[in-house]
Protein backbone atom coordinates (compact mmCIF):
# COMPACT_ATOMS: atom_id res chain seq x y z
CA UNK A 1 0.00 0.00 0.00
CA UNK A 2 1.31 3.68 -0.82
CA UNK A 3 0.49 6.64 0.73
CA UNK A 4 -2.39 8.88 -1.53
CA UNK A 5 -2.31 12.46 -1.34
CA UNK A 6 -6.20 13.20 -1.66
CA UNK A 7 -5.23 16.92 -2.21
CA UNK A 8 -3.24 16.66 -4.70
CA UNK A 9 -5.63 14.31 -6.76
CA UNK A 10 -8.11 17.32 -6.12
CA UNK A 11 -5.52 19.55 -7.10
CA UNK A 12 -5.48 21.66 -3.81
CA UNK A 13 -3.48 22.39 -0.68
CA UNK A 14 -4.01 21.44 2.78
CA UNK A 15 -5.73 24.76 3.76
CA UNK A 16 -8.24 24.46 1.25
CA UNK A 17 -11.60 25.21 2.27
CA UNK A 18 -14.74 22.80 2.66
CA UNK A 19 -16.24 25.19 -0.21
CA UNK A 20 -13.11 24.85 -2.62
CA UNK A 21 -13.14 20.59 -1.80
CA UNK A 22 -16.70 20.86 -3.38
CA UNK A 23 -16.09 22.69 -5.89
CA UNK A 24 -12.65 21.03 -7.01
CA UNK A 25 -14.73 17.61 -6.59
CA UNK A 26 -17.50 19.04 -8.88
CA UNK A 27 -15.24 20.23 -11.87
CA UNK A 28 -13.35 16.56 -11.66
CA UNK A 29 -16.26 14.78 -11.44
CA UNK A 30 -18.27 16.35 -14.17
CA UNK A 31 -14.74 15.42 -15.85
CA UNK A 32 -14.23 11.98 -15.95
CA UNK A 33 -17.44 10.68 -14.72
CA UNK A 34 -18.20 7.23 -16.43
CA UNK A 35 -20.96 8.18 -17.49
CA UNK A 36 -19.79 10.67 -19.73
CA UNK A 37 -16.67 8.36 -20.44
CA UNK A 38 -18.46 5.75 -21.70
CA UNK A 39 -15.75 2.77 -21.73
CA UNK A 40 -12.88 5.00 -21.17
CA UNK A 41 -10.53 3.05 -18.52
CA UNK A 42 -8.50 6.67 -17.72
CA UNK A 43 -11.40 8.36 -17.19
CA UNK A 44 -12.91 5.79 -14.64
CA UNK A 45 -9.71 4.80 -12.89
CA UNK A 46 -9.13 8.98 -12.28
CA UNK A 47 -13.02 8.84 -11.48
CA UNK A 48 -12.43 6.27 -8.63
CA UNK A 49 -9.43 8.23 -6.95
CA UNK A 50 -11.24 11.51 -7.04
CA UNK A 51 -14.38 10.09 -5.56
CA UNK A 52 -12.03 8.22 -2.71
CA UNK A 53 -10.80 11.86 -2.45
CA UNK A 54 -13.71 13.75 -1.98
CA UNK A 55 -14.89 10.54 0.42
CA UNK A 56 -11.95 11.20 2.70
CA UNK A 57 -11.66 15.19 2.30
CA UNK A 58 -15.37 15.87 2.64
CA UNK A 59 -16.07 14.15 5.92
CA UNK A 60 -14.59 16.30 8.92
CA UNK A 61 -13.90 13.53 10.71
CA UNK A 62 -11.91 11.66 7.77
CA UNK A 63 -10.16 14.81 7.05
CA UNK A 64 -9.10 15.48 10.38
CA UNK A 65 -8.04 11.75 10.78
CA UNK A 66 -5.89 12.01 7.19
CA UNK A 67 -4.71 15.63 8.04
CA UNK A 68 -3.27 13.89 11.62
CA UNK A 69 -1.53 10.84 10.40
CA UNK A 70 -0.84 11.96 6.75
CA UNK A 71 2.03 10.38 5.61
CA UNK A 72 2.50 8.07 8.72
CA UNK A 73 -1.29 6.57 8.16
CA UNK A 74 0.27 3.06 8.70
CA UNK A 75 0.26 4.03 12.55
CA UNK A 76 -3.51 4.80 11.74
CA UNK A 77 -3.76 1.46 10.61
CA UNK A 78 -2.50 0.01 13.74
CA UNK A 79 -4.56 2.66 16.27
CA UNK A 80 -7.70 1.58 14.19
CA UNK A 81 -7.19 -1.86 14.22
CA UNK A 82 -6.83 -1.57 18.20
CA UNK A 83 -9.76 0.18 18.48
CA UNK A 84 -11.35 -1.96 15.97
CA UNK A 85 -10.41 -4.90 18.07
CA UNK A 86 -12.37 -3.40 21.01
CA UNK A 87 -15.42 -2.58 19.27
CA UNK A 88 -16.01 -6.06 17.62
CA UNK A 89 -15.88 -7.53 21.10
CA UNK A 90 -18.82 -5.30 22.11
CA UNK A 91 -20.77 -6.20 18.98
CA UNK A 92 -19.33 -8.67 16.86
CA UNK A 93 -23.01 -10.07 15.51
CA UNK A 94 -23.45 -7.14 14.57
CA UNK A 95 -22.12 -7.91 10.48
CA UNK A 96 -21.99 -4.82 8.13
CA UNK A 97 -25.68 -4.53 6.62
CA UNK A 98 -24.05 -2.34 3.32
CA UNK A 99 -22.28 -5.55 2.09
CA UNK A 100 -24.46 -4.72 -1.29
CA UNK A 101 -22.19 -1.82 -1.59
CA UNK A 102 -19.12 -2.82 -3.12
CA UNK A 103 -15.78 -2.23 -1.36
CA UNK A 104 -13.88 -2.78 -4.60
CA UNK A 105 -14.34 1.08 -5.77
CA UNK A 106 -11.80 2.53 -3.49
CA UNK A 107 -8.03 1.70 -2.67
CA UNK A 108 -6.74 -0.72 -0.32
CA UNK A 109 -4.98 2.45 1.33
CA UNK A 110 -8.60 3.87 2.01
CA UNK A 111 -9.67 0.90 3.46
CA UNK A 112 -6.94 0.97 5.91
CA UNK A 113 -7.98 3.95 7.16
CA UNK A 114 -11.43 4.43 6.81
CA UNK A 115 -12.64 1.02 7.12
CA UNK A 116 -15.43 -0.72 4.95
CA UNK A 117 -18.38 0.87 3.51
CA UNK A 118 -19.82 2.34 6.56
CA UNK A 119 -17.80 5.79 6.70
CA UNK A 120 -19.37 6.21 3.31
CA UNK A 121 -22.39 8.27 2.53
CA UNK A 122 -22.66 8.55 -1.35
CA UNK A 123 -25.92 7.02 -2.68
CA UNK A 124 -27.67 6.91 0.88
CA UNK A 125 -30.50 4.42 0.92
CA UNK A 126 -31.12 4.56 -2.69
CA UNK A 127 -31.39 1.69 -4.44
CA UNK A 128 -29.39 1.82 -7.76
CA UNK A 129 -28.26 -0.93 -10.64
CA UNK A 130 -24.80 -1.84 -9.93
CA UNK A 131 -22.15 -1.06 -12.60
CA UNK A 132 -22.22 -2.66 -15.92
CA UNK A 133 -18.55 -4.12 -16.64
CA UNK A 134 -16.99 -4.21 -20.31
CA UNK A 135 -14.96 -7.49 -21.57
CA UNK A 136 -13.11 -8.04 -24.66
CA UNK A 137 -13.44 -11.21 -26.15
CA UNK A 138 -10.81 -12.28 -28.73
CA UNK A 139 -11.92 -15.17 -31.20
CA UNK A 140 -10.55 -15.99 -34.27
CA UNK A 141 -12.81 -15.23 -37.75
CA UNK A 142 -13.25 -19.28 -38.18
CA UNK A 143 -14.42 -19.44 -34.22
CA UNK A 144 -17.57 -17.43 -34.83
CA UNK A 145 -18.29 -19.54 -37.88
CA UNK A 146 -20.32 -21.67 -35.95
CA UNK A 147 -22.77 -21.52 -32.68
CA UNK A 148 -20.68 -22.23 -29.72
CA UNK A 149 -20.48 -21.93 -25.80
CA UNK A 150 -17.39 -20.48 -24.57
CA UNK A 151 -17.06 -20.17 -20.49
CA UNK A 152 -14.93 -16.90 -19.93
CA UNK A 153 -14.50 -15.52 -16.13
CA UNK A 154 -15.33 -12.05 -15.26
CA UNK A 155 -14.19 -10.94 -11.62
CA UNK A 156 -13.49 -14.68 -10.91
CA UNK A 157 -16.85 -15.54 -11.92
CA UNK A 158 -17.46 -18.35 -14.55
CA UNK A 159 -20.09 -17.58 -17.14
CA UNK A 160 -21.18 -20.00 -19.94
CA UNK A 161 -22.37 -17.94 -22.61
CA UNK A 162 -23.45 -18.74 -26.02
CA UNK A 163 -21.29 -17.19 -29.09
CA UNK A 164 -23.83 -17.30 -32.07
CA UNK A 165 -22.40 -17.66 -35.70
CA UNK A 166 -22.00 -14.38 -37.35
CA UNK A 167 -20.70 -12.33 -34.73
CA UNK A 168 -18.70 -9.07 -36.26
CA UNK A 169 -15.91 -8.02 -35.17
CA UNK A 170 -16.60 -4.79 -33.08
CA UNK A 171 -19.84 -6.12 -32.28
CA UNK A 172 -20.54 -5.88 -28.29
CA UNK A 173 -23.48 -7.81 -26.81
CA UNK A 174 -25.27 -7.89 -23.67
CA UNK A 175 -25.63 -10.36 -20.98
CA UNK A 176 -27.83 -9.66 -18.48
CA UNK A 177 -27.30 -9.32 -14.79
CA UNK A 178 -23.72 -10.35 -14.91
CA UNK A 179 -22.22 -6.86 -14.30
CA UNK A 180 -21.29 -5.28 -10.55
CA UNK A 181 -23.84 -5.70 -7.90
CA UNK A 182 -26.01 -3.59 -7.09
CA UNK A 183 -25.98 -0.83 -4.82
CA UNK A 184 -28.71 -1.61 -1.65
CA UNK A 185 -30.04 -3.75 -3.20
CA UNK A 186 -30.46 -2.77 -6.59
CA UNK A 187 -30.02 -5.27 -9.36
CA UNK A 188 -26.65 -6.25 -11.14
CA UNK A 189 -25.41 -3.95 -13.71
CA UNK A 190 -24.88 -6.02 -17.30
CA UNK A 191 -21.84 -7.83 -18.71
CA UNK A 192 -20.93 -5.91 -22.32
CA UNK A 193 -19.09 -8.20 -24.18
CA UNK A 194 -16.65 -6.62 -27.34
CA UNK A 195 -15.45 -9.12 -29.96
CA UNK A 196 -12.62 -8.53 -31.45
CA UNK A 197 -12.29 -10.92 -34.18
CA UNK A 198 -8.89 -11.69 -35.79
CA UNK A 199 -8.71 -12.40 -39.29
CA UNK A 200 -6.03 -15.13 -40.55
CA UNK A 201 -7.90 -16.84 -43.10
CA UNK A 202 -7.38 -15.86 -46.98
CA UNK A 203 -11.07 -14.59 -47.14
CA UNK A 204 -12.03 -11.01 -46.23
CA UNK A 205 -15.32 -10.50 -44.76
CA UNK A 206 -17.51 -7.55 -44.99
CA UNK A 207 -20.93 -8.29 -43.03
CA UNK A 208 -22.12 -11.67 -44.54
CA UNK A 209 -20.15 -11.58 -47.68
CA UNK A 210 -16.69 -12.81 -47.75
CA UNK A 211 -14.27 -12.24 -50.80
CA UNK A 212 -11.03 -13.98 -51.92
CA UNK A 213 -8.93 -13.96 -55.19
CA UNK A 214 -7.44 -17.22 -56.61
CA UNK A 215 -5.21 -17.44 -59.10
CA UNK A 216 -5.89 -19.14 -62.26
CA UNK A 217 -3.64 -19.99 -65.25
CA UNK A 218 -3.41 -18.65 -68.47
CA UNK A 219 -4.41 -21.87 -70.63
CA UNK A 220 -7.68 -22.31 -68.36
CA UNK A 221 -8.71 -18.65 -68.75
CA UNK A 222 -8.34 -18.88 -72.08
CA UNK A 223 -9.77 -22.25 -73.14
CA UNK A 224 -12.22 -22.98 -70.08
CA UNK A 225 -12.08 -26.03 -67.72
CA UNK A 226 -13.06 -26.91 -64.04
CA UNK A 227 -10.93 -26.04 -61.03
CA UNK A 228 -11.66 -26.70 -57.33
CA UNK A 229 -11.85 -23.85 -55.07
CA UNK A 230 -11.54 -23.52 -50.79
CA UNK A 231 -14.61 -22.16 -49.56
CA UNK A 232 -14.75 -20.99 -45.89
CA UNK A 233 -16.25 -24.40 -45.12
CA UNK A 234 -14.71 -26.85 -47.53
CA UNK A 235 -14.18 -27.07 -51.55
CA UNK A 236 -16.41 -26.65 -54.78
CA UNK A 237 -16.12 -27.58 -58.00
CA UNK A 238 -16.23 -24.07 -60.45
CA UNK A 239 -16.45 -23.88 -64.13
CA UNK A 240 -14.19 -21.65 -66.29
CA UNK A 241 -15.78 -20.36 -69.08
CA UNK A 242 -13.61 -20.07 -72.34
CA UNK A 243 -11.95 -16.16 -72.59
CA UNK A 244 -12.19 -15.67 -68.78
CA UNK A 245 -10.53 -12.01 -68.50
CA UNK A 246 -8.24 -11.18 -65.53
CA UNK A 247 -10.23 -9.36 -62.92
CA UNK A 248 -13.12 -11.64 -63.87
CA UNK A 249 -15.63 -12.10 -60.26
CA UNK A 250 -18.11 -14.65 -59.44
CA UNK A 251 -20.51 -14.79 -56.74
CA UNK A 252 -21.28 -18.56 -55.03
CA UNK A 253 -24.43 -18.20 -53.47
CA UNK A 254 -24.83 -18.55 -49.97
CA UNK A 255 -21.21 -19.64 -49.37
CA UNK A 256 -20.19 -16.68 -47.31
CA UNK A 257 -20.18 -16.19 -43.49
CA UNK A 258 -23.47 -16.90 -41.62
CA UNK A 259 -26.07 -14.65 -41.17
CA UNK A 260 -25.95 -13.30 -37.36
CA UNK A 261 -29.34 -15.21 -35.17
CA UNK A 262 -30.82 -16.69 -38.82
CA UNK A 263 -30.21 -20.15 -38.64
CA UNK A 264 -28.64 -21.73 -42.05
CA UNK A 265 -28.87 -18.70 -43.65
CA UNK A 266 -25.45 -17.45 -45.26
CA UNK A 267 -24.26 -14.31 -47.14
CA UNK A 268 -22.30 -14.63 -50.07
CA UNK A 269 -18.96 -15.54 -51.33
CA UNK A 270 -17.20 -13.08 -54.33
CA UNK A 271 -14.13 -14.73 -55.78
CA UNK A 272 -12.07 -12.72 -58.40
CA UNK A 273 -9.82 -14.20 -60.92
CA UNK A 274 -6.27 -13.18 -60.80
CA UNK A 275 -4.60 -15.00 -64.50
CA UNK A 276 -1.01 -15.93 -63.94
CA UNK A 277 1.26 -15.05 -67.03
CA UNK A 278 3.63 -18.30 -67.31
CA UNK A 279 6.79 -17.43 -66.62
CA UNK A 280 10.61 -18.89 -68.01
CA UNK A 281 8.99 -19.94 -71.71
CA UNK A 282 11.50 -22.39 -73.58
CA UNK A 283 12.23 -21.51 -77.14
CA UNK A 284 9.35 -23.42 -78.34
CA UNK A 285 6.92 -21.77 -76.22
CA UNK A 286 8.10 -18.61 -77.33
CA UNK A 287 7.91 -19.53 -81.12
CA UNK A 288 3.89 -20.59 -80.83
CA UNK A 289 3.32 -17.25 -78.82
CA UNK A 290 4.85 -15.20 -81.66
CA UNK A 291 2.33 -17.26 -84.25
CA UNK A 292 -0.33 -17.03 -82.28
CA UNK A 293 0.60 -12.92 -81.90
CA UNK A 294 0.88 -13.07 -86.11
CA UNK A 295 -2.85 -14.62 -86.10
CA UNK A 296 -4.59 -12.01 -84.22
CA UNK B 1 -50.89 -0.90 -14.79
CA UNK B 2 -47.41 -2.70 -15.15
CA UNK B 3 -46.61 -5.23 -17.96
CA UNK B 4 -43.00 -6.58 -18.39
CA UNK B 5 -42.53 -3.53 -20.89
CA UNK B 6 -43.23 -0.91 -18.50
CA UNK B 7 -43.31 0.58 -15.08
CA UNK B 8 -45.39 3.26 -13.05
CA UNK B 9 -44.14 5.86 -12.35
CA UNK B 10 -45.19 6.12 -8.92
CA UNK B 11 -42.91 3.23 -8.62
CA UNK B 12 -39.80 4.65 -9.81
CA UNK B 13 -39.98 7.74 -8.24
CA UNK B 14 -40.49 5.54 -4.55
CA UNK B 15 -37.47 3.49 -5.64
CA UNK B 16 -34.69 5.85 -6.46
CA UNK B 17 -35.86 8.44 -3.98
CA UNK B 18 -36.47 11.50 -6.44
CA UNK B 19 -39.47 13.54 -6.98
CA UNK B 20 -42.10 13.22 -9.64
CA UNK B 21 -41.14 16.26 -11.41
CA UNK B 22 -37.76 15.49 -11.81
CA UNK B 23 -39.65 12.62 -14.52
CA UNK B 24 -41.87 15.36 -15.44
CA UNK B 25 -38.95 17.71 -16.66
CA UNK B 26 -36.78 15.06 -18.32
CA UNK B 27 -40.40 13.94 -20.16
CA UNK B 28 -40.52 18.04 -21.17
CA UNK B 29 -36.81 18.36 -22.53
CA UNK B 30 -37.97 14.75 -24.79
CA UNK B 31 -34.96 12.34 -22.66
CA UNK B 32 -37.99 10.68 -21.16
CA UNK B 33 -40.76 9.42 -22.65
CA UNK B 34 -44.19 8.99 -20.67
CA UNK B 35 -47.15 7.28 -21.63
CA UNK B 36 -50.47 6.94 -19.64
CA UNK B 37 -52.23 3.66 -19.44
CA UNK B 38 -55.48 2.93 -17.54
CA UNK B 39 -54.55 6.55 -16.05
CA UNK B 40 -51.61 5.29 -14.46
CA UNK B 41 -48.44 7.27 -15.69
CA UNK B 42 -45.62 4.94 -16.81
CA UNK B 43 -42.24 5.06 -18.63
CA UNK B 44 -40.56 1.70 -20.65
CA UNK B 45 -38.78 0.02 -18.62
CA UNK B 46 -35.61 -0.20 -21.41
CA UNK B 47 -35.31 3.55 -20.74
CA UNK B 48 -34.73 2.45 -16.58
CA UNK B 49 -30.54 2.95 -17.30
CA UNK B 50 -30.95 6.67 -19.10
CA UNK B 51 -32.99 7.50 -16.17
CA UNK B 52 -30.56 6.39 -13.23
CA UNK B 53 -27.46 7.92 -15.47
CA UNK B 54 -29.85 11.22 -14.94
CA UNK B 55 -30.54 11.15 -11.51
CA UNK B 56 -26.42 10.79 -10.93
CA UNK B 57 -25.62 13.25 -13.31
CA UNK B 58 -28.21 15.92 -12.11
CA UNK B 59 -28.11 14.67 -8.27
CA UNK B 60 -24.13 13.93 -7.97
CA UNK B 61 -22.62 16.29 -10.59
CA UNK B 62 -25.48 19.05 -9.91
CA UNK B 63 -26.33 19.28 -13.62
CA UNK B 64 -28.98 21.13 -14.30
CA UNK B 65 -31.85 19.59 -17.06
CA UNK B 66 -30.56 22.10 -19.92
CA UNK B 67 -27.31 20.63 -19.34
CA UNK B 68 -28.72 16.64 -19.14
CA UNK B 69 -30.58 17.62 -22.28
CA UNK B 70 -26.80 18.53 -23.97
CA UNK B 71 -25.06 15.60 -22.37
CA UNK B 72 -27.49 13.18 -23.79
CA UNK B 73 -27.42 14.08 -26.81
CA UNK B 74 -23.85 14.46 -27.26
CA UNK B 75 -23.57 10.68 -25.33
CA UNK B 76 -25.87 9.93 -28.27
CA UNK B 77 -23.65 10.88 -30.82
CA UNK B 78 -20.35 9.74 -29.37
CA UNK B 79 -22.23 6.25 -30.07
CA UNK B 80 -23.32 7.12 -32.87
CA UNK B 81 -19.68 7.50 -34.07
CA UNK B 82 -18.07 4.37 -32.71
CA UNK B 83 -20.37 2.40 -34.38
CA UNK B 84 -19.22 4.13 -37.48
CA UNK B 85 -15.84 4.11 -36.56
CA UNK B 86 -16.17 0.28 -36.04
CA UNK B 87 -17.67 0.15 -39.40
CA UNK B 88 -15.40 1.55 -41.32
CA UNK B 89 -12.24 0.23 -39.60
CA UNK B 90 -13.99 -3.66 -40.26
CA UNK B 91 -14.42 -2.24 -44.32
CA UNK B 92 -10.99 -0.91 -44.38
CA UNK B 93 -9.56 -4.48 -43.76
CA UNK B 94 -11.10 -5.66 -46.52
CA UNK B 95 -8.51 -3.64 -48.62
CA UNK B 96 -5.44 -4.28 -46.79
CA UNK B 97 -2.86 -6.55 -47.76
CA UNK B 98 -3.28 -10.18 -45.73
Amino acid sequence: MTFIDYYKILGLTKSASDKDIKKAYRKLARKYHPDLNPNDKVAEKKFKEINEANEVLSHPENRKKYDQYGKDWQHAEAFEKAKQQQQQQRSSYQQSASDSYSNQDFSDFFESMFGGASSRTRGGNIKFRGQDYNAELQLDLKDVYKTHKRTLTVNNKNIRINIPAGVENGQVIKINGHGGKGINGGPNGDLYINFSIANHSRFKRDKNNLYTTINLDLYKAILGGEITVNTFDGKVKLNIKPETQNGAKIKLKGKGFPIYKKENQYGDLYITYQIKIPTHLTVKEKELFKELDKLR
Amino acid sequence: METNEIISLQKICKHYNIPFSFISSLNEYELVEIITIQKTQCVYKAQIKDIEKMIRLHYELDINLEGLDAIYNLLKQVESLKDEINKLNNKLSLYESF
